[in-house]
């Protein structure tokens, strides 16, 4: 089992013409990725997959031309949407850290689609810690994931709202950290909403010594 | 020893194998697809044997992990009684979890299995927080010593920098085992914070 793209074993699938086409196209990936985190990587079932999307396994592989193609698409397809999402909604905070600080808080949110996002990424980050085959897609994405924070980060050093001496890379590192660990306790139970909020800001406090300016009302929400 | 101690001995060696043995079949497969008849046959017992022994899939994947979690207990133990500095002890069970040794991938791919599992499963919770606390438990009474033989300021408080440091530690262990940080990379943010959360900055603390 393994997360790969499937030009990788020469192989070709065919992208959806028209409205109709794609929107059939989106629902099949939306339903892959709802199954990947309720069944796991190895318990996905193509099967599955058409009866839930109300296709037909012949149209599902005439646009994939494999499972592990179905699997990355589908990743993409769901990253793609997230990253859309944060960016809307980040983009009227000017502040560096605020808007950071809030990047960070939607990551807890307790919302169906935030709950995807963590079996998702669960599922991947399972798959590379099993089967070396599957880190490529893991490193990759962690390591794009690493970068953006260690953007923001840097932008809030551009700006002077944080002090000079603040190590990008290890803050960037840190903080992904502290999220990763307090987001899975509070999807599990195991942490109250409001403490991992209060554990993320101490997290700041320690790297900047400073939230920003409090964002608009709501932006941070349970 | 009499006859029935003997017995309770052997018992007590099989079982222990058993989740050795089951210890290593998931951290190579994962706890998902374990099956029962697989752990008998590496383990070398019958199925019927590891009935007896484990009743149920989830029990011996519980007990595999406690199991797990125990022997490294004991393990640290004899580690840090090598270590006359204080402060040092602490430092070597935080940095041990990013040190490049297949029995503390072994505990990742536990841990983290059971972690998922403790999403759906109330008895994995419990097993996955009690666990978990007993280890933040453990850093913080090595920071409290490392305090009272005046290696760490006082004004430190110690269960919620062990809270903070096990939870960085953790967190990058995975990350660096599967190798999407280095693992040079990942000493060099757990140092700084070290010396941040157990403020070690002043006074010519190393």
């Amino acid at each position: 089992m393994s997360v790969r793209y499937a030009f990788a074993m020469g192989k070709v699938s065919i992208e959806p013409t028209g409205a109709a086409g794609e929107e059939t196209y989106a629902r099949i990936l939306d339903t892959t990725a709802w199954l990947i985190a309720r069944d796991g990587l190895k318990g996905m079932r193509l099967s599955h997959v058409a009866a839930e999307a109300g296709v037909s396994n012949a149209l599902l592989h005439y646009y994939f031309a494999s499972r592990d193609e179905l699997i990355s698409r589908a990743f993409d397809h769901f990253y793609a949407i997230e990253s859309e999402r944060y960016d809307d909604t980040l983009a009227v905070i000017p502040h560096p850290i605020t808007r950071l600080r809030v990047e960070l808080m939607m990551n807890l949110e307790d919302s169906p689609r935030n709950r995807l996002d963590y079996m998702l990424w669960g599922e991947v980050a399972r798959a590379a810690l099993m089967d070396e085959a599957s880190r490529a897609f893991y490193v990759e994405k962690m390591q794009v994931w690493l970068k953006d924070l260690a953007a923001s980060i840097q932008s809030a050093k551009d700006a002077k709202v944080v002090p000079a001496g603040v190590d990008t890379a290890a803050s960037a590192l840190r903080l992904m950290t502290a999220l990763d660990s307090v987001g899975w306790f509070v999807l599990a139970g195991l942490v109250e909403w409001e403490d991992a909020v209060a554990s993320i800001d101490r997290a700041l406090m320690a790297e900047f010594g400073t939230l920003g300016p409090p964002p608009p009302a709501g932006m941070i929400r349970r | 020893m009499t006859n029935q101690s003997v017995s309770q001995g052997v018992e007590l060696d099989r079982r222990s194998q058993i989740l050795e043995c089951t210890c290593s079949v998931i951290a190579r497969d994962g706890a998902e697809g374990l099956r029962m008849a697989a752990v008998a046959r590496e383990a070398g017992v019958s199925s019927a044997l590891l009935h007896y022994y484990f009743a149920t899939r989830e029990d011996l994947i519980r007990l595999a992990f406690e199991y797990h979690e125990t022997r490294e207990t004991d393990r640290s133990e004899e580690r840090l009684a090598t270590i006359d500095d204080p402060l040092e002890r602490v430092r070597n069970v935080l940095f041990h979890e990013i040190s490049d040794d297949e029995v503390v991938r072994e505990g990742w791919v536990l841990w983290s299995e059971m972690s998922r599992t403790a999403i759906f499963r109330d008895d994995f919770r419990a097993s996955v927080a009690d666990r978990s606390a007993r280890w933040v438990g453990l850093v913080a009474n090595l920071i409290a010593d490392a305090q009272d033989a005046g290696r760490i300021p006082s004004a430190v408080e110690s269960v919620s920098a062990a809270l903070r440091l096990t939870a960085l530690v953790d967190g990058i262990g995975g990350y660096v085992i599967t190798g999407a940080v280095s693992r040079a990379e990942a000493r060099r943010a757990v140092e700084a914070s070290i010396i941040e959360i157990l403020q070690l900055g002043e006074a010519g603390q190393s």
